[in-house]
């Protein structure tokens, strides 16, 4: 109990933690945006797969709109507070919202494309995946 | 204001977090041939969002006793809790990305379902890392009297490790996403050629 009383008194008085919280924040949240980001694009990449084996057009607005999501993101190096919460909630909430959209309604589509793979694939049971190693 | 705002854009994403799940888990029990009922998943994670959203209103509306009067959400251990709470749904999503990733990598073979129950097993962490920071914490600032912003600091520590972890399993679902379209381009690219 010492020990952990101790190193709450640390975190709560020490000089420096101020600093070094706000950069943590700064960074974590702009990496979280980042990859967050980047999931959604290969998420659309996959779905894009799905569309064009069913004759549906390509994904092209959803793109840009990440692109820009993606190059807002260091504009967060240079916020702090309350500002980085709402800046951080659009940069990330856009994306977000891009994601439980493309992710209910392509969902179907890629569980079809997935099936059609895993039938045309012999049934000796083998791994055939050519990524195996994962 | 500022903290409505702030509550209703983690809802939000709990809420988004919840609808991913949902199509993952239906995604992996469909293309597995398995036909588990989705209900109780369902009426389970309505329970956690009635229960987060409960909490939030509560925080705001001033029901919930707190240690110190703050005008944003970092003091407070509601906020704490529901960011917790969104830990644990990012790792349900990473269980069931992975199986629906090695559904389609082993042909022809299921693996065994284990989706929930690392789900269940993580939920269970995150919830025992929370209980295990801030039991001991809430002892130390009532015992020593800690001020606003020496509390604020503890709780703002709990939340980088946190979002850390926020950052280990996005990262890691991206890799889940990124092989997963390069498996399935490869195979496009073979079908086409043979």
């Amino acid at each position: 109990m010492l020990v952990l009383d101790r190193f709450f008194l640390w975190v709560a008085r020490w000089e420096g933690i101020s600093g070094f919280l706000g950069s943590l924040e700064v960074w974590t949240n702009m990496l979280c945006s980042a990859t967050d980001i980047l999931f959604v694009f290969w998420f659309l990449r996959i779905a894009d797969i799905a569309r064009s084996e069913q004759g549906r057009g390509a994904i092209r607005l959803r793109y840009p709109v990440l692109a820009v999501c993606l190059l807002l993101t260091p504009a967060l190096l240079f916020l702090e507070g309350p500002a980085l919460m709402v800046w951080t909630s659009l940069i990330l909430g856009v994306p977000y919202l891009l994601l439980a959209g493309s992710v209910f309604f392509e969902i179907p589509g890629i569980v079809k494309l997935v099936r059609r793979r895993i039938q045309k694939a012999p049934s000796s049971g083998k791994i055939s995946a050519p990524d195996e190693a994962l | 204001m500022y903290r409505a705002f702030s509550y209703g854009m983690v809802l939000f994403w709990v809420l988004v977090q919840q609808t991913c799940l949902f199509c993952a888990r239906w995604a992996c029990d469909d293309l597995s041939g398995e036909k588990k009922p989705l209900a109780p998943f369902c009426a389970a994670q309505a329970l956690l969002f009635l229960i987060v959203s409960t909490l939030a209103v509560g925080d705001i509306a001033d029901w919930i006793p707190r240690l110190h009067e703050h005008a944003n959400n970092s003091p407070s251990m509601v906020w704490q809790f529901i960011c917790t709470v969104m830990l644990a749904l990012d790792g349900g999503l990473i269980a069931y990305a992975w199986r629906f990733y090695r559904l389609h990598a082993l042909k022809g073979k299921h693996p065994k379902d284990t989706a929930l129950t690392l789900f269940v097993a993580w939920a269970t962490i995150c919830l025992l890392l929370y209980g295990a920071y801030f039991i001991p914490a809430l002892s130390t600032a009532v015992r020593h009297s800690l001020t606003l912003w020496e509390w604020e600091y503890i709780c703002l520590f709990y939340f980088r490790i946190v979002n850390t972890c926020y950052l280990v399993l996005e990262g890691a679902m991206g890799l889940v996403a990124f092989s997963l379209w390069r498996n399935l381009r490869k195979e496009g690219a073979l079908d086409a050629r043979s």
